[in-house]
Formats: C-alpha cells, sequence, structure tokens
C-alpha cells in the first residue's frame, strides 16, 4: 500500500498535471500506464489540426506490466506497434469509383451478351473477359502505381466481381429476351 | 466529366441501335426461315465500337483516384477554417517549430 502510494506520488511529479486523485490507488501496473499514456500523448501530436484529418488505423499499445515500479534508465515502458497511415476519406472514395465502373460495365457486358446472342457457358466467359478489360482499364488509370492509390492488389482486381455478376445475368437475359423472343 | 457523359451516352445509343438492328435481322431469318447463328459482320462491329466509347466512358466518368498517402503532394494542403473570429494566434504553439513549406487552402 505504502509502495503503490509512493509512485503515485513520483508519477504526479514527473506529469506535471493533477490527473490522478490522490483518494483512489489504482493496482501499480494501471497507474504506471497512465503516467506511460500522457507521457506519450504529449510527444506524438505535433499538429492536432493535420492529425485530426488522417484516421489512424490501429494503434496497438501493449503494456509490459508485471515489471518492478523502479524505472532504470535503459528500459523501454511499453511497446507501440504502429501500422502506416493511409487516409481513410480517400481509400474510400477510391473504392466507391472501382465499384461504379465495374456495375456499369457488368451492365454494359450483359447487354452486349444478350445482343450477341450467348447461351449458357459462352456468357459467362464473355462476363470474365469483359471484367479482365475493365481491371486492366483500372489498372491504366492508377498509372500503373497501385500502391499510392490502394493498400493491396486484391482490393482493385477482385473488388466489384460477383455483384457485377449478379447485374451482368440480369441484363443479359433482358437484353436476350427483348432481341432473340420477342 | 460532361465529356465523359455524353461518351457514355453515345455508346449506350449505339448499343441499342445494334439491338434494333439485330431484331430486324431475326425477322428476315424468320422469313426465309434460315437458323440464328450470329448477328452480321457490321453489327458486331457496332458492339464492339460501344463497348469501347462506353469502357472509356466507364473509366473517367465516376472520378479520379485519390492518392491515400498522407505525404503526397495533393495531401499536404491546409486548409484554415472559414470562420476566422475566433481563431487567435497568440498561444503555447507559437514557440514550436514551424513547417514552412505546407501550402495553404482557403
Amino acid at each position: 500500500m505504502r509502495h503503490s502510494l509512493s509512485c503515485l506520488l513520483s508519477s504526479l511529479a514527473q506529469s506535471r498535471t493533477l490527473s490522478l486523485s490522490l483518494r483512489s490507488s489504482p493496482a501499480p501496473p494501471v497507474s504506471f500506464f497512465f503516467r506511460s499514456l500522457t507521457q506519450r500523448r504529449r510527444q506524438s501530436l505535433p499538429s492536432p489540426r493535420l492529425a485530426r484529418r488522417f484516421a489512424v488505423e490501429i494503434k496497438i499499445v501493449r503494456d509490459m506490466g508485471g515489471h518492478d515500479e523502479s524505472e532504470t534508465s535503459g528500459r523501454k515502458e511499453s511497446e507501440e506497434i504502429d501500422v502506416p497511415i493511409f487516409s481513410g476519406e480517400n481509400m474510400q472514395s477510391n473504392m466507391k469509383v472501382i465499384y461504379y465502373s465495374r456495375t456499369f460495365m457488368s451492365i454494359i457486358g450483359g447487354v452486349i451478351a444478350g445482343i450477341l446472342g450467348f447461351t449458357g457457358l459462352t456468357g459467362f466467359i464473355f462476363y470474365f473477359l469483359v471484367m479482365a478489360i475493365t481491371s486492366i482499364g483500372l489498372i491504366a488509370k492508377t498509372g500503373f502505381s497501385i500502391h499510392s492509390y490502394f493498400t493491396s492488389w486484391s482490393q482493385i482486381i477482385f473488388d466489384g466481381f460477383l455483384g457485377g455478376l449478379l447485374s451482368f445475368v440480369l441484363f443479359w437475359t433482358f437484353a436476350y429476351d427483348i432481341v432473340h423472343i420477342f | 466529366m460532361r465529356f465523359g457523359f455524353a461518351i457514355g451516352l453515345f455508346g449506350v445509343v449505339i448499343l441499342s441501335h445494334a439491338a434494333y438492328s439485330t431484331v430486324q435481322y431475326r425477322g428476315l431469318l424468320k422469313i426465309m426461315e434460315e437458323e440464328f447463328s450470329g448477328p452480321p459482320l457490321n453489327v458486331v462491329a457496332e458492339l464492339l465500337v460501344g463497348l469501347v466509347l462506353c469502357t472509356w466512358a466507364a473509366l473517367t466518368v465516376p472520378g479520379k483516384f485519390l492518392s491515400i498517402h498522407p505525404d503526397s503532394e495533393e495531401n499536404r494542403i491546409v486548409s484554415l477554417p472559414d470562420n476566422m473570429d475566433f481563431m487567435i494566434f497568440n498561444h503555447r504553439g507559437r514557440v514550436l517549430p514551424s513547417q514552412l513549406d505546407l501550402k495553404l487552402k482557403h
């Protein structure tokens, strides 16, 4: 009890803010965690206006809480794992662009497959051909530098695939009925 | 973007014209009592042109790709809020080192 009180007082002296009340005495790892959190927060946000614009995706803090309270010089307080920061709204806007492009192309592909009179497997092969053309077009639109616009390859190649397939089949049967049956 | 939209509309018009001529071709085949094996070559060419135009429209109309790195050129713009009445500059932040290469956007 006395040990935890003394570490609390030392943490108050070091942090220069009265954020912990003296009435409650938390367990030693918890107060240690609070002190390291306030110290780290002060150094890691140089400009709050800039930092607010970008969403930090994951910031995992692992606390080495089982150690001794005395702070030796060469010891790390806690480990941080940072993933690279991306602009969230730009990522969403890019995914929307891909979605619109693929949906429109699958509709157009369905109409063309219906006009040409494809039935059965040939139509699905035509769909994959149209999706491949769309993927090549999208990759060419990024200027072949995918990593400055997306986080991985699979996003730009496989994203709207199955949803586009349903639109394709709908417009394929629609156009086939109009042109060949009625 | 208007131009891309017009190109897409033109591609759709070409596709519907190809569909109409295929309908007429089938009517002709019914009269001559032959099998439908495929639309005539000019219809196929028309469909290819329509596909190319619609592909171009599908890639340009939805918008540009925006860079997701926070330190690329277009993302480094600092914007001030519109209401400047309550912004003060005589605070503790003036002793921090300032970045001189930030671009300002109003």
